[in-house]
């Protein structure tokens, strides 16, 4: 008899396979069209930096945490009634950042910088592709002063700066100092609306060297 | 017979011929196509979904002419000729099959008085081209999987041969006509549900054979991925691997096309009602298409769902070993089908 119980099991469990690849033949897929269907990407992946620029107080600490030193961060001094914001952390911004250049391609994502940020303004973001076709798509800029603003404060901080050492000059001397340094800043254009100004080019450059934190 | 109704009845015959190598062609590219959609929705993927836009429709299209445009590789060490003749063997044995498929009631190439007996004869020009391609490629895994499909394919006749018999019988026909026109008016009258259950079980031992026939999961010895890289047909390339491609799906739709008109009614629909206008001797050529046409939509509908079950069943078995394969064959197929043609031919003495 167990000629037919054979038979029967062998008839039985291709009838149950047939059935159970039936049923997965009108299952939902779980194949996403990737360049098409995106998958969110989990809250700590670490992926791409991010510096939320209105919220940056140019404390340099990321920059100086850095072990690849991928950051390019130059800042001037703020003239009194620029610009009235509170950083979150609770004290007010001091400091224009016209320069804030990260370059991804160095990045070894060990998140520290965004660990040592006070302010929260650098962050990880999670973007599904950070594949480029060559280096300068990798180095993205985060400021959001235009270059010529950028030039005109850094002229200003430069005549600062140099009123400021005639002072020095001219208190070693006796002469008191005069107002300098004191004008105010025509509009510098407000906070930034979005966080992720993106270059298409890379920043060149600037030759000046006011607050450059370079490696 | 003038010379002029020869030359009419050869061109007939010759479109005619044309027309079916088209069919079989543009089948063979949607069979392909629809294998590799079954396969992924039964492993819960989409399968192809670039090519051509829709689905990917015509990702074989993309596929021919990828391996039409291939180097033809013929190895060093390979018998030549018989390595060249080998692929279109075991087409040209493929494509003979289609000469007795009665795909209407006008459609059938030539209506012979012994074609299910043709049918088995040519479909075993198959072995021979499948053991000159693994034994001209002159290598072990090329002729491990020939020897293989020999030794499986000879076997599974016997049952085949058994489990025909039954339809045959009860036709007492061999002609394709004969057989097909028994089954007219409903389903009730089709071959498989006019004898339960007899019919039934050498239906269903017809098909599991036709799989090993076939060369197809879960009898895909030759061809063992696993084992053999790809079996008899390892050394080929370009258009030759495609001929054997070609025949292998070519011979799925031959023997679901033979289980459709010896046991689910060829040509005629389930329900009389949907089936084409009668067509008699002083008919209108229109009635004529009208009714080979219908008829033609409910054969190949048929065997495309048997193709479809057969892709299923690969989807669904693992590959048996071949003590497992020539034990189902010997000692489970052989004897029911065996009882089976007995019991018939009882029936049909005492009813007599």
């Amino acid at each position: 008899m167990s000629y037919f119980n054979d038979v029967y099991t062998g008839v039985s469990t291709v009838l149950t396979g047939m059935w159970i690849t039936f049923k997965h033949l009108f299952a939902p897929t779980i194949t996403i069209q990737y360049p098409r269907e995106k998958l969110a990407m989990y809250p700590r992946t670490r992926a791409r930096l991010v510096n939320h620029i209105e919220d940056c107080g140019f404390c340099m600490s990321c920059a100086r945490v850095c072990p690849a030193h991928i950051f390019t961060i130059k800042g001037v001094k703020m003239e009194p009634g620029d610009q009235e914001r509170i950083m979150p952390d609770g004290k007010p911004k001091k400091m224009h950042v016209i320069q804030f250049d990260i370059d991804m391609s160095k990045c070894l994502y060990c998140g520290l910088c965004v660990e040592s940020c006070d302010t929260r303004s650098l962050r990880w973001d999670q973007p599904q592709e950070l594949v480029a076709w060559n280096r300068d798509e990798m180095f993205r800029e985060f400021s959001d002063f235009t270059a010529a603003q950028r030039a005109e404060l850094m002229a200003k901080e430069e005549a600062r700066k140099a009123a400021a050492a005639a002072v020095k000059a001219a208190g070693s001397t006796g002469v008191p100092a005069g107002n300098v340094g004191g004008t105010v800043v025509p509009t510098v254009k407000p906070a930034v609306s979005s966080p992720q100004v993106i270059a298409d080019t890379p920043a060149s450059p600037v030759t000046s060297s006011v607050n450059e934190v370079k490696p | 017979m003038t010379f002029s109704t020869a030359m009419t009845s050869l061109i007939l015959k010759s479109s005619f011929a044309i027309g079916v190598v088209t069919f079989v062609s543009l089948f063979v590219l949607l069979a392909i196509w629809l294998e590799r959609k079954v396969a992924g929705h039964m492993q819960d993927r989409l399968g192809p979904m670039e090519t051509g836009g829709w689905h990917g429709w015509s990702q074989t299209i993309a596929d021919a002419i990828k391996l039409l445009i291939k180097e033809d590789i013929i190895p060093d060490a390979a018998d030549k000729p018989l390595f060249k003749l080998a692929p279109y063997i075991v087409f040209a044995g493929t494509m003979a099959s289609f000469a007795v498929i009665p795909f209407a009631a006008m459609l059938i190439g030539a209506d012979l008085n012994i074609g299910v007996y043709y049918l088995v004869a040519v479909s075993s020009l198959v072995v021979i081209g499948i053991l000159m391609a693994g034994w001209s490629s002159n290598n072990k895994w090329a002729l491990y999987g020939s020897m293989r499909s020999a030794a499986q394919m000879v076997s599974y006749e016997i049952p085949i041969g058994l489990s025909l018999l039954v339809p045959i019988m009860l036709a007492g026909s061999l002609s394709m006509g004969d057989l097909v026109g028994l089954q007219e008016g409903g389903m009730h009258h089709w071959t498989i549900f006019s004898h339960l259950p007899f019919a039934l079980i050498a239906f269903v031992i017809y098909f599991w054979a036709s799989l090993a026939e076939t060369n197809r999961t879960p009898f895909d010895l030759p061809e063992a991925e696993s084992e053999l890289v790809a079996g008899y047909h390892v050394e080929y390339s370009g258009m030759r691997f495609a001929m054997f491609f070609l025949a292998e799906y070519c011979n799925m739709f031959v023997v679901a096309a033979v289980a459709t008109a010896l046991f689910l009614g060829g040509w005629y629909a389930p329900i009389p009602f949907l089936d084409g206008p009668d067509v008699g001797a002083n008919s209108s050529m229109l009635t004529q298409i009208l009714s080979n046409g219908i008829g033609f939509f409910w054969f190949t509908f048929k065997a495309t769902m048997l193709v479809l079950v057969q892709m299923w069943l690969r989807w669904t078995l693992p590959r048996l070993r071949v003590d497992q394969l020539m034990h189902i064959c010997w000692k489970v197929f052989l004897p029911f089908s065996f009882v089976n043609v007995l019991l018939v031919s009882l029936w049909i003495a005492l009813r007599k």
